[in-house]
């Protein structure tokens, strides 16, 4: 169980990261999500003790994270998968986990190499263990990565912007190994990619400009939109711009528009079904103002 | 407790894996090694004799001295009053303690140009782990910032030992084929507890003052900064340590009864500067150790 109230970040120079944040995640897959600069990264930060915050409090599995002691508790039991992930390039994949291993205080070596081998067969890099990892690919490394994040089977993990730089079949992999592993733990979530919430987290916040603008599950977002997502055919000329187009896809007869907002003046315009994604951008436009409600 | 000792001793073992591929501690070594075994074969050889054979007779002395041609020469000199002559030459094998002497004082420059490579390569130790993208990592792990720091300096520490005995190993043999025997004895002590100890506290502060970087370039900087300060007390080092115990016949030189008890204080004499340089390096640690806290925060 992680509780955060009243959380509040101050960087030197006055940028506010975070203002007032009140959350409470149990277990299972939470997601985040949110336009750069929201604020998630920092959130994520602080939870994994990287950061103290300026104001407020947060806890988690019951250690204070405003204690050094807390802190220390809080890592022992953390697996953090940072956004811009680095590697040792004259370490091996295997050296590289069992450093990690060590850090982390596993100390049986028999316990480390067994989670190690397991590791490396889940993220399908058991046949490159013993290779540099200057010499692994973008996605390579992020699979090295998430395999450090699980290392001492930890409560809480953090993952930031996991799935960049995967191929679409290893995102569903990773995708269902965060699902796999959410069942007694509490996954935190954090990216831009709204179709791997949809598809692994029951638990959502948005966040934007500091602050959680909405908490609860998918299916709450996508019901915020029904009713304002609409399909219009508009041949070669772009809709209005009041409209927020979600996509397009050029037609033989013309380009369909995925759009949101007031459609009266196409007639012709087909009612939606919402996605997350739409879910999601309908508030971000209806947060900023630039979209009405109809 | 447990935990922490395993964590510097993982720390220890890959830090050290990944210097030795990155070749750096190998350069230092090999460095040094090299300079010395070319310094011995030609700067001291060519420009001095070895003193074979010393006769004391009251207050005439007769040293029989074989010139770097191979020719022997034989002089003799009154002891000038007040002078504290080493009466303790006429008990030893003076050419084996004429060569180990000559060995040792040609580490003096040694061990300033050591000193300024440690200085000037070791700094990148912690940026390293920026450059690398890794410290997000190390810093969500439950690690302590003191076995952090630990784990790089000891890790550092494990690399020079290793490379620097190897080059003991060579720059005596070579010395040995060159001047003729040594005293090994005196030679390994010097060795543990002057020369590893210098290249502790230079690679330790060089690691440690790194950690204020958080690029390699700054940190070669911060590495470069204080070499003048550095080969200033190197120069210092010189003077007090090996004008004291190699110019024998100086009113300053220190009156010993024995070869063991000059042996000794040639080592005392060093290894009260090396006790400086250790409370420098205490205080350097102290600092950063300190530094980091307050970035954390």
């Amino acid at each position: 169980m992680i509780e955060v109230h009243g959380l509040t970040k101050t960087y030197r120079g006055g940028v506010k990261a975070l203002s007032g944040i009140d959350l409470t995640i149990g277990t299972g897959m939470f997601g985040l999500v949110g336009p750069n600069g929201a604020g998630k990264t920092t959130l994520m930060r602080i939870l994994a003790g990287l950061l103290r915050p300026s104001n407020g409090a947060a806890r988690v599995f019951g250690h204070d994270l405003a204690t050094a002691a807390g802190r220390h508790d809080a890592k022992a039991i953390l697996g953090y998968l940072p956004q811009e992930l680095g590697l040792y390039p004259n370490l091996n994949a295997y050296e590289f986990l069992d450093y990690m291993a060590i850090l982390k205080g596993i100390i049986d070596a028999k316990e480390r190499r067994r989670q190690i081998d397991d590791l490396l067969g889940k993220v399908h890099l058991t046949d490159a263990a013993k290779r540099r990892l200057k010499t692994y690919s973008g996605g390579m490394k992020r699979r090295i990565g998430i395999a450090q994040a699980l290392l001492g089977n930890p409560k809480l993990l953090i993952v930031d912007e996991p799935t960049s730089g995967l191929d679409p079949e290893e995102r569903v992999r990773f995708r269902n190994l965060l699902s796999d592993m959410a069942i007694d733990r509490t996954i935190i979530l954090s990216t831009h990619i709204v179709e791997d919430i949809s598809q692994s987290c029951n638990d959502l916040a948005v966040m934007k400009a500091g602050a959680v603008v909405f908490r609860g599950a998918p299916s709450d977002l996508i019901r915020a939109a029904r009713g304002h997502v609409w399909m219009i055919q508009n041949g070669a000329t772009r809709p209005d711009e009041r409209l927020t187009i979600v996509s397009s896809v050029q037609l033989a007869s013309g380009v369909q528009y995925r759009v949101m907002g007031d459609v009266s003046a196409y007639p012709n315009a087909q009612l939606a079904e919402p996605t997350l994604e739409d879910g999601y951008l309908f508030l971000m436009r209806t947060e900023a103002g630039t979209l009405q409600p109809v | 407790m447990m935990t922490t000792l395993s964590q510097i001793g993982g720390m220890i073992r890959y830090e050290a894996l990944m210097q030795f591929r990155r070749r750096t501690l190998i350069l230092i070594a090999a460095f040094f090694t090299v300079g010395m075994i070319v310094l011995n074969s030609t700067l001291l050889r060519s420009s001095l004799g070895v003193v074979i054979d010393v006769n004391i007779d009251g207050e005439q002395v007769t040293t029989i001295t074989r010139s770097p041609s191979g020719e022997l020469l034989s002089e003799t000199t009154t002891i000038p009053a007040g002078v504290n002559f080493p009466r303790w030459l006429v008990d030893v094998d003076v050419e084996m303690v004429s060569n180990t002497y000559a060995l040792l004082m040609g580490f003096i420059p040694g061990l300033i140009v050591l000193t300024m490579a440690c200085l000037a390569m070791l700094t990148e130790i912690i940026p390293l782990d920026y450059r690398f993208k890794v410290d997000e990592l190390l810093q969500a792990a439950p690690l302590s910032k003191a076995a952090y720091l630990a784990g790089k300096v000891l890790s550092v520490w494990l690399g020079l030992t290793l490379g620097l005995s190897f080059g003991a190993v060579l720059i005596v043999a070579s010395a040995w084929v060159q001047f003729g025997a040594v005293d090994l004895w005196l030679t390994a002590r010097f060795w543990v507890l002057v020369i590893l100890p210098i290249a502790f506290v230079a690679s330790g502060i060089a690691v440690l003052i790194g950690g204020l970087a958080k690029t390699r370039r700054a940190a070669l900087f911060i590495g470069i900064a204080p070499l003048p300060v550095i080969v200033t007390y190197g120069i210092f080092l010189l003077v007090r340590a090996v004008m004291a115990n190699l110019i024998f016949m100086s009113p300053n030189a220190p009156a010993y009864d024995s070869y063991a008890a000059a042996s000794a204080g040639l080592i005392s004499s060093y290894g009260e500067t090396v006790l400086t340089f250790i409370a420098v390096l205490v205080a350097v640690w102290i600092a950063l150790w300190g530094v980091f806290r307050v970035r954390a925060a």
